[in-house]
């Protein structure tokens, strides 16, 4: 029995009287009550995630004109050692997506623990998890989020004005026919297979050369589109859940990502393994970059690396449920079948194929803007890859398994994180794109150096059809694209639209 | 979609095989004990026969230091244009985007290699051109002009796929990271060219490459005055045969 147990924030109508959001409330409002360069202070905890107080980010998102509340401080800063030290640590577009957030989570549990402690609460509080897949209206925020007072009348800081949700309405949800958890029947950590599309369930392998790396599916959906639908906003005024910087000011925040990580270790419970190459296990050391530090509440520094923090119950914690999907279908016995290639049998055999060699099929002519209306563009095909994607569906076997075929949309690049893109291929919709982390993508001065997101989408499915229905002989796919809050002049980039083809075996 | 690791990795081993080749090249390359130099040359009477006797011979011997030292810096990009481009081409794109970038580098080499010799001719033996050019590198070195420009270099454009506008592309893809590159590494490229041909030249070279290989692989960061010591390179090598020494004492 673990001494911390994270429990679901709808318990007790996921209001004041669940007791844990209570105490969360109460230990946010002791941190926030801390100044910026305190490293216990929740302003300094945010900025551990990224923070639009030094680079030229737009009005919109910059900490100096968050509307209160939450009213943010932007100074007084730490020195810039500290702040090379701890700030903008968040990991994205990398492997090490789930294990440097469960550990920043731990570190200001910590925090919060010890502010609840202080307040004689109890010494064994754990952060709740906002479960928005829950039964009934779990998909909307719990109300203790949304009211404006605290029952002793104190002013709610687990309240904050940017918070504009899907429909830039203030109704907080999340959409869960666009957001969802099929990463669950996902069965490899990096790479691909007939259950888990590219690039694997906990993200690319982030090598010497770091860069536009592709989401790992767990931060592709769910969690870049509960950022972006949580956040909502405009160009005028950011949801602060929406942008990376901003994020972590939100107090939502800790709970989605109590969910996103009771979902890894969910994934771990079913027997899913975490990578064990070194290159992974002890962190972004290995390969030269910044190792990951957290401040603790005895004002030690805790170093840590995936390694330490890979297994919940080796960190003393557990959660209270773990259920997510429930069953796995045979995706690949499902596909043979639609084909003409399957069989009954083949529903009770555990056969799997891996994704080998991935090669570019086709691609649109050039760069595109996005705007409020979408577009509508023809992605060409090579005549003769195409040519053997179609024999490969032809003669489609358990011993011949024909490729799976992915849609790329490559350096995205704009301003508006808020969005939601809806994706379709020859009129099916092909799925949904968050476009969380868009805008530090796209400052030049930025990690990714300008160049933007890369998404990724498994059209296989489609493919299929086409080609059931005799409509993949044609020389291009139709794309279309449409976001869901692209106001006025706004607009975003899309350098590339791809499509690959990926060999089974 | 990213590359496969065996993609990647194989991109790596050709980039840092081809370098260590050239290097070889370099090291046993007779010719090039005088040319970089410009010395033995100093005593002609003009000027101008000096560059136009010896120019050629000395960009050529400018070309194989450039590929020696940048190709290793060029794994990124090469491994972006792999994941942009049909099999069929891939290689193809990586040669023109090669081209590409070592023309830049050449323009920017027989400038710098004109400018030595005329160094040499006014102010021969002098060791000024070495005290100045290596406080400017220093200042260079902590500039955020300097970081800008690596900044940008990791700024990896969309690649048009078909026909000729992917050749098109894939060159100017090159010239442009040609050109952030020499606009990060001009001056530090520069120093060893000043030195006297021997031990300590190719040191200095090795080093500088070192140098330049572990800034690009840097994340970019917010141009300001900072010591940027590029000694990622470095971190990479130690924590790596820790882990391997590691692995074998375990």
């Amino acid at each position: 029995m673990a001494t911390y147990t994270r429990k679901n924030a709808w318990n007790n109508g996921g209001d004041f009287n669940n007791t844990d959001l209570l105490w969360y409330a109460k230990g946010v409002q002791a941190m926030q009550a801390k100044s910026l360069d305190d490293e216990n202070s929740w302003w300094f905890f945010a900025a551990i995630h990224g923070e639009y107080i030094n680079a030229g980010y737009p009005d919109s998102v910059k900490w100096g004109t968050i509307p209160a509340p939450t009213a943010v401080p932007t100074s007084p800063l730490p020195d810039s050692g500290t702040q090379k030290k701890y700030w903008n640590q968040c990991q994205h577009q990398s492997w090490f997506f789930p294990p440097w957030h469960r550990g920043y989570l731990i570190a200001i549990e910590a925090q919060v623990r010890a502010e609840v402690k202080n307040l004689g609460g109890p010494d064994d509080w754990a952060l709740p998890y906002w479960n928005y897949f829950g039964p009934d209206d779990q998909n909307k925020i719990p109300p203790a989020f949304t009211a404006t007072q605290l029952p002793d009348g104190d002013p709610n800081p687990l309240f904050v004005t940017a918070r504009y949700g899907p429909n830039n309405d203030g109704n907080i949800y999340v959409n869960t026919s666009q957001v969802n958890q099929k990463c669950q029947g996902n069965n490899i950590y990096t790479g691909s297979n007939s259950d888990t599309p590219a690039p694997g369930y906990g993200g690319p392998v982030t090598g010497f050369h770091h860069g536009q790396g592709d989401s790992g599916n767990l931060e592709s959906n769910p969690h870049n589109g509960v950022h972006t639908q949580v956040g909502g906003g405009t160009s005028v005024h950011g949801g602060l859940m929406s942008y990376p910087g901003t994020a972590a000011l939100d107090p939502i925040f800790y709970l989605h990502h109590s969910n996103i990580d009771r979902l890894w270790a969910s994934w771990n419970d079913k027997g899913n393994t975490n990578p064990t190459d070194n290159n992974w296990l002890k962190g972004p050391g290995a390969t030269g970059e910044q190792e990951f530090f957290m401040p603790m509440p005895d004002g030690t520094s805790w170093n840590f690396t995936p390694e330490e923090v890979d297994d919940m119950s080796d960190l003393d914690y557990q959660y209270e449920d773990l259920s997510t999907v429930t069953a796995v279908p045979n995706t690949l016995a499902m596909r043979l079948n639609k084909l003409g290639a399957g069989s009954p049998e083949l529903f009770n055999q555990n056969i799997m194929a891996r994704g080998k060699n991935s090669e570019l099929l086709g691609a649109n002519d050039g760069s595109l803007k996005l705007g409020g209306s979408g577009l509508n563009t023809k992605v060409k095909l090579d005549s003769g890859l195409k040519k053997n994607v179609t024999e490969k569906l032809m003669r489609a076997s358990v011993s011949d398994i024909p490729d799976k075929v992915y849609l790329e949309l490559k350096n995205v690049t704009g301003q508006l994180d808020a969005n939601m893109l809806t994706v379709s291929v020859n009129g099916t919709v092909a799925g949904y794109i968050s476009l969380f982390g868009l805008l530090g993508a796209s400052d030049k001065d930025g990690h990714h150096g300008g160049a933007g997101l890369n998404f990724t989408l498994d059209i296989t499915d489609i493919v299929d059809d086409l080609h059931l229905s005799n409509a993949l002989d044609t020389d291009a796919l139709d794309v279309s694209i449409f976001p869901s809050n692209m106001p006025g002049s706004e607009s975003i980039t899309i350098g590339r639209i791809n499509i690959f083809r990926e060999e089974q075996e | 979609m990213q590359n496969s690791r065996l993609v990647d990795e194989k991109i790596s081993y050709w980039m840092i095989g081809i370098s260590a080749f050239m290097w070889i090249v370099l090291l046993f390359n007779p010719a090039m004990h005088h040319d970089m130099t410009g010395h033995d040359h100093s005593h002609m009477a003009s000027v101008a026969t000096t560059i136009q006797h010896t120019l050629p011979g000395m960009v050529w011997n400018w070309v194989l230091m450039v590929l020696a030292m940048m190709l290793p810096k060029l794994i990124a990009p090469i491994q972006h244009i792999y994941s942009s481009s049909f099999k069929k081409r891939q290689l193809r794109s990586a040669f023109i985007f090669i081209s590409g970038y070592t023309a830049v580098w050449t323009a920017t080499g027989a400038l710098m290699l004109t400018s030595l010799m005329l160094m040499n001719h006014l102010i021969p033996g002098s060791i000024l051109p070495i005290l100045i050019t290596g406080i400017v590198a220093i200042i260079w070195q902590f500039s955020p002009l300097k970081q800008r420009f690596l900044n940008r270099a990791h700024g990896h454009r969309a690649l048009s796929v078909f026909g000729g506008a992917a050749d098109r592309d894939a060159l100017f893809f090159g010239f442009e990271h040609g050109f952030w590159c020499v606009g990060s590494g001009w001056i530090i490229m520069f120093f060893p060219m000043l030195l006297p041909h021997g031990l300590w030249h190719y040191l200095v070279m090795f080093f500088v490459a070192f140098i330049m290989i572990s800034e690009h692989m840097e994340r970019p960061q917010i141009p300001e005055w900072r010591m940027r010591t590029g000694m990622k390179l470095l971190r990479i090598i130690t924590a790596q045969t820790k882990m391997r020494l590691g692995e074998v004492f375990r």
